[in-house]
């Protein structure tokens, strides 16, 4: 698969504080890429380097693999940008807002209706299409916000924190909106929601003090950080001497620990078993169960989750790749 | 994209803001008021209502009054016209659209020339009522209206570049209004010093000391360098300003 933008080096000098600093990755085309680091890492300059508002102290920035700094004007119509604060007039009605920015977008005088009444229906804003921006809510502001950046129909898409500041609802509604455009563009989703991240995401960059530490696909940045595998199940029964013949039987390789819970008036057991990453005793330790008549309700895998990953990917003293891999062996 | 069509897209939204806004009503309002209270006491003050009187007693100092008060209005006006779309990181939309950064500045300059023009057409009413009266003198009167014309533009030029420095309107406004006055005081400059090149020099880049000859209706070539010079200059200056954003 081809990629859809490619940084090579990046830096991004503000009167000599590094905001970005020797960055590089790369992001699939068709893909939806997760962009996450914490506060004042770079996303947003990254991100706005790579639509062009800001031009880079070194480095390079391929777009559909057009150097953009030679190719500026070609690539500002393949591109579409929402800002932190999307850029919104204010007074203006949400209709005449987006004929504006369809207008100033190039999209042919001719086709400016069609496209307009298309992007109002794809992102759900046909009913306040003549309320004033300035009086809508924050779910329905970072509605016209990603409509602006879809309105000239771009390849690459780049959101900067769209569910900023949204309720739950409009954090599912924006979900659905950033799925129903995976596949035909590429999208950089920067978030500060992990596990929206998890959801949405095939891809992911990790980045911190303006370096990348991770980047690539979320299964195999997620193998990297599990150090064993890790299993729940649920039992009926479960006593001293089960977990003496379990420790008999696996405790060389497997590790258990359990609680008694109560579920609605009868007893359950919650079994917490770790395995290394190379070995699968599944199988083994289910017949265990079934043998002991322990009333096996339930086993399934945790996996690590992206917030776990971030933890450990933006811990201090964690930077360099290398450095993460030899922290985690 | 056409050049044409970007800035009138542009410009018409500017335009829309602008008569959106109840503060441009409240500026044609005050500033009517005062020059029609003005003109009331020229016209009271002139002993003698012959054709010369007329324009040296009334008319010739109701436009210098107009031209110093757009002193104050120009700073008003052009206060929001990039301040606020820096605020509201709305110049962003602009750069990434497919406007040249050319079109976005002169969008934002005839918008602004516009609603100036929109504010001093209301004082061609005080000539025409001398009109009605058997006043005739209408070369001064046309080359008076060119002369503030090229005043606005100027200083226009100046407050777009004073606007494009900040994300506040208010410093903006008070920004374009020192520069403004500056320009004028330096007539007093030209009155206190007696070396001959200086005293040119300053002359030349007053910019009342232009407008003086459209006021006697004696255009100079050298006027029009001045207003042309001065423009492209702050063009330049606003560009760069507006660029520096990108570094």
């Amino acid at each position: 698969m081809k990629n859809a933008i490619e940084v090579k080096n990046l830096t991004k000098e503000f009167a000599q504080i590094k905001a970005v600093s020797n960055m590089t990755f790369s992001v699939k085309k068709g893909s939806i890429h997760g962009f996450l680091g914490p506060n004042g890492s770079g996303k947003s300059t990254t991100m706005k380097m790579i639509c062009g508002l800001l031009v880079p102290s070194a480095g390079e920035i391929f777009v559909g693999g057009l150097k953009l700094e030679t190719h500026f004007d070609q690539l500002k119509r393949r591109i579409g940008f929402l800002p932190e604060n999307p850029p919104l007039y204010q007074s203006m009605l949400v209709g005449d807002y987006i004929k504006f920015v369809a207008g100033i977008r190039g999209v042919p005088s001719s086709k400016v209706k069609e496209r307009v009444e298309t992007i109002l229906v794809q992102c759900g804003l046909e009913k306040v299409r003549d309320r004033r921006i300035g009086n809508l809510s924050l779910g329905y502001t970072q509605k016209v916000g990603v409509a602006q950046a879809l309105v000239h129909d771009p390849e690459v898409v780049l959101l900067d924190e769209p569910t900023r500041g949204l309720d739950p609802e409009a954090v599912d509604e924006m979900r659905k909106l950033i799925k129903e455009l995976k596949g035909e563009r590429t999208l950089l989703l920067s978030s500060h929601l992990l596990n929206e991240v998890q959801n949405l995401c095939s891809e992911i960059t990790i980045i911190k003090e303006g370096q990348v530490i991770q980047n690539g696909p979320l299964s195999e940045i997620r193998s990297l950080f599990q150090q064993q595998r890790v299993f729940k199940a649920e039992v009926r029964s479960f006593n001293e001497e089960v977990y003496q013949a379990f420790e008999l039987k696996f405790g060389d390789v497997l590790n258990l620990d359990y609680e008694k819970k109560k579920e609605l008036e009868r007893e359950e057991y919650f079994l917490n078993l770790k395995m290394p990453k190379s070995s699968d005793y599944r199988s083994e330790v289910c017949n265990f169960l079934v043998e002991k008549n322990c009333g096996l309700l339930s086993f399934s895998e945790e996996s690590i989750g992206v917030e776990e990953i971030f933890r450990l990917a933006t811990a201090k003293d964690v930077l360099k790749e290398s450095v993460l891999k030899e922290s985690l062996l | 994209m056409n050049f044409l069509r970007g800035i009138a897209l542009t410009t018409k939204k500017e335009l829309s803001d602008y008569f959106g806004s109840p503060l441009i009503y409240i500026l044609a309002g005050l500033f009517n008021a005062i020059v029609g209270w003005l003109f009331f006491n020229y016209l009271v003050d002139a002993k003698n209502l012959t054709l010369l009187n007329l324009s040296h007693s009334v008319l010739i100092p109701l436009f210098g009054n107009i031209n110093f008060l757009f002193l104050f209005l120009i700073p008003l006006l052009s206060m929001k016209l990039f301040s606020e779309e820096k605020k509201f990181q709305t110049l962003d939309l602009l750069f990434l659209s497919h406007l040249s950064q050319t079109q976005i500045i002169f969008s934002k300059f005839l918008a602004g020339l516009l609603i100036s023009l929109f504010i001093l057409s209301w004082t061609m009413v005080f000539p025409m009522i001398l009109g009605f009266s058997g006043y005739n003198d209408w070369g001064l009167v046309v080359s008076s209206y060119l002369g503030l014309v090229l005043s606005i533009i100027t200083y226009l030029w100046v407050g777009l570049f004073c606007s494009s420095l900040t994300e506040n309107p208010i410093i903006s406004a008070l920004t374009t209004f020192c520069f403004l006055l500056g320009m004028m005081l330096m007539v007093l400059t030209v009155n206190a010093t007696h070396i001959e090149i200086l005293n040119t020099f300053f002359q030349y880049l007053s910019s009342p000391f232009h407008y003086e000859s459209f006021s006697r209706g004696s255009i100079k070539n050298y006027n029009l360098v001045y207003i042309c010079s001065f423009s492209l200059f702050f063009y330049f200056l606003t560009s760069k300003s507006l660029e520096s954003r990108r570094w």
